[in-house]
């Protein structure tokens, strides 16, 4: 009897922890894809009335001084860590294979391709994602927005488009400059923890990391900007419901964003893959032709 | 940018630390409410499952193919794919990407939650009711927050791996009873410990700063916003330095 | 707040009435022991200091059924049955016991006001403190409320102190008011007392206040 009983209480504990994951993956997937689409529409929106409408560069200017000064010391503290985890990650891996001259190609590339932009893209999603949605959201929820536009003022032009294309540019030079400190600090962090010359580390990073990969390094921070600002005003500006409602679209905002980056990283991976294999065909064709 | 700022995150990192003795010291006498740890986990672990899972593919399946790239590239050598790969899986990948987007889905949810009832004296009214807060609210969360993050990383590196895997199987041609073999070589039991700890040690640092941060708010809507704002990027630092900090011993030790 | 000495009965209410940002909810949450003062004491002659806040504080993410049973629980140590009896019991007493399984923000603000109060009084204290009870409700409800807590207290024999702009509802529940301007409490006394003095800035309140009109 007492067997019988746990084995039914366990399987009927494992069938509820199952429908409760199978209930919130489908809850999750239906409001990802109302995220989705409000996300896009708001995105067409920026875009459209960006082209229709002028005189935003002293907006657009303050906003980006106010985001970079605000969030560079961030940016650096961070790029010098991921920099330095990764020299000792693919250290110890690579002294394994005995491969350890390949050290400074390896973490160049991979953190200027991949890495790099995506943990400090998870940063830059906080600092100044969740920053601007709290911004935003507070504004809607106090009914500043609504007063703006009974001024007669287009909020998406006075308050949005700033901040959108301030976000979009800051990010990808703040990531570009975290990116170049992870580089510089990962040869340091390698001559002092894993007693690598500092010329040895050089070396080997042309053959891996050419004009390629900065190419690649670059089309990632542009998106994952893009994401992080278009996310996070749209979180902000469609806020509601007083203080509980800031809460809940600060943390919406942070969770999608990193969700996005995450997606977005795979797709333009993909993407990338194929231009570059593209490219290199037609270039081996054009070599063939005139040699 | 100047000392005033750092001033107030430093203090909030104190009550942090604060709140961390407190639960550490709940966890060893004090009551364990362990039904409220099951809803908890329910609605952390749980709901937090989705994101990983999808979060996890893709990250898995772009690092992967990436690494294998790499390793056929510069030493035209692919046996090697399936250590390299998955060491690194076990060792880095898959225990800071669970951890960051727990930081953003726990740890925004837990400082919003908590902030709001501060600015509605919530807080206040649990005080002068003589319950103590961080036993009864913060105690579940934290509880959960950690075993979910240590689960959620397993499932998370678990996934990966099979990822991994499946490229390595279409790409690169490997067999897959081949590859988990190769694995198995270069995959120890240390590595899994290693893998545990570091995972604990990000979900249980989670909870007290963004506790912390919703202890400190003030002033409405504002304040909920900027504490959240605030919880997840300390939170983010706090796993990337942690993450450093972990690796350098684990490295120096191994 | 400054030069404050006051001192309450048992079993007797005290209003305390001024204009806004004269200090009367800071009063309040020392009283309550929330806000420590940094000069002189507070002596509250009893361990059961119960509040209703001025927005209730009530615990949004959950029931108003679990709003009663978490004090009852945690603050007394009743669980179980005897608590969901107690708890049904109260919450039938401010008339809501339809609405236990609705959460905060799905009931009306009067609603909401009786589950502040409800949740208040579970705990069976000995005094009680009300911020501002009847802000934002209408006559009928503010009425409706006042005679509530007057029933409770002459039920429970607990001691009331209220901070209310409401002048109506003062001189209906109170046995003294003290009136609170600039920081420090100016005069004390009965309701007709109050109604008749001679003190210029407090003839001014009363007088000047649309809700006390009595011209």
């Amino acid at each position: 009897m007492n067997i019988e009983s746990k084995v039914t209480s366990a399987m009927e504990g494992t069938t509820h922890t199952l429908k409760a994951g199978v209930n919130t993956s489908f809850a999750v997937f239906v409001k990802t894809l109302e995220e989705l689409g409000g996300s896009w529409i708001f995105f067409m929106r920026i875009i459209r009335t960006f082209r229709k409408t002028s005189g935003y560069k002293e907006a657009i200017i303050q906003q980006i001084a106010e985001v970079s000064t605000r969030t560079i010391g961030t940016v650096i503290f961070a790029g010098i860590f991921v920099g330095a985890i990764l020299v000792l990650q693919f250290d110890v891996m690579l002294r394994r294979f005995d491969a350890q001259t390949l050290l400074g190609g390896l973490n160049t590339s991979a953190t200027i391709r991949e890495i790099g932009p995506m943990i400090i893209s998870f940063l830059l999603a906080g600092k100044i994602g969740a920053f601007t949605t709290a911004e935003l959201a507070n504004m809607r929820v106090t009914e500043q927005i609504d007063a703006v536009e009974s001024l007669g003022v287009s909020p998406i032009q006075y308050l949005i488009i700033p901040r959108f294309f301030a976000i979009v540019f800051s990010s990808v030079v703040l990531l570009a400059i975290g990116l170049s400190v992870s580089v510089v600090g990962s040869i340091l962090v390698a001559q002092s923890f894993s007693g690598m010359n500092m010329y040895q580390y050089i070396s080997s990073i042309p053959r891996f990391a050419g004009a390629w990969t900065i190419f690649e390094g670059l089309v990632r921070s542009i998106i994952f900007s893009t994401i992080v600002a278009n996310t996070s005003t749209y979180k902000g500006y469609t806020a509601s419901g007083g203080a509980r409602g800031v809460g809940k679209a600060v943390t919406e905002a942070a969770i999608y964003i990193n969700v996005y980056i995450v997606v977005a990283n795979f797709i333009s991976s993909s993407l990338l893959e194929w231009i570059h294999d593209l490219v290199y065909w037609f270039i081996s064709l054009a070599e063939r032709f005139f040699f | 940018m100047g000392m005033g700022i750092f001033d107030r995150h430093l203090r909030t990192l104190y009550l942090a630390g604060y709140l961390m003795k407190r639960l550490v010291q709940q966890l060893a006498k004090g009551p364990h409410r362990k039904i409220e740890i099951m809803d908890q986990m329910e609605i952390i672990g749980i709901g937090s499952l989705p994101i990983i899972t999808i979060a996890t593919g893709f990250t898995g399946l772009v690092m992967t193919s990436e690494i294998a790239w790499h390793m056929d590239f510069a030493l035209s050598n692919v046996s090697m794919i399936p250590g390299f790969t998955g060491q690194f899986v076990v060792r880095e990948l898959g225990i800071a990407v669970p951890a960051l987007l727990m930081v953003s889905k726990v740890g925004a949810s837990l400082t919003a939650e908590l902030a709001s009832m501060r600015i509605t004296e919530q807080l206040d009214a649990f005080k002068l009711l003589k319950i103590d807060v961080i036993s009864y609210h913060i105690f579940p969360r934290w509880a959960a927050c950690t075993v979910a993050t240590v689960c959620l990383t397993l499932i998370s590196i678990a996934i990966t791996i099979i990822i991994a895997m499946l490229t390595a199987v279409t790409k690169y041609h490997f067999n897959s009873q081949e590859y988990f073999n190769t694995l198995a070589q270069f995959i120890n039991s240390w590595d899994l410990v290693c893998a545990v700890t570091k995972s604990a040690i990000f979900g249980t640092v989670i909870p007290p700063i963004a506790c912390a941060y919703a202890m400190k708010c003030e002033g409405g809507a504002q304040g909920v916003g900027q504490a959240t704002t605030d919880a997840v990027v300390t939170c983010t630092l706090a796993v990337i330095t942690l993450d450093f900090i972990l690796t350098a011993i684990f490295s120096a030790v191994l | 707040m400054e030069h404050v000495n006051l001192g309450v009965p048992p079993c007797s209410s005290l209003a305390i009435i001024g204009p806004s940002g004269s200090g009367k909810s800071v009063l309040l949450k020392i009283i309550a022991g929330l806000i420590t003062p940094t000069d002189g004491t507070v002596q509250v002659n009893s361990q059961k200091v119960s509040m209703l806040f001025q927005k209730n504080a009530l615990f949004d993410s959950f029931t108003l059924l679990e709003n009663l049973l978490i004090p009852l629980a945690e603050t007394i140590g009743i669980r179980g049955e005897e608590a969901t009896e107690r708890s049904m019991k109260m919450l039938k007493a401010v008339g809501l016991d339809h609405a236990a399984k609705l959460y905060p923000d799905e009931i009306s603000g009067g609603m909401q006001k009786r589950l502040g109060i409800a949740r208040a009084l579970i705990i069976e204290p000995e005094v009680i403190l009300y911020d501002e009870p009847t802000a934002g409700l209408d006559p009928i409800t503010s009425r409706s409320i006042a005679d509530l807590m007057i029933e409770l207290q002459n039920i429970n024999k607990t001691t009331m102190v209220v901070v209310t702009n409401d002048l109506q509802r003062a001189y209906q529940v109170a046995d003294q008011i003290a009136f609170c301007s600039n920081h420090t409490i100016t005069a004390v006394g009965t309701p007709t007392e109050v109604k008749n003095t001679r003190d210029p800035i407090l003839r001014k309140f009363i007088y000047s206040n649309a809700l006390g009109a009595e011209l």
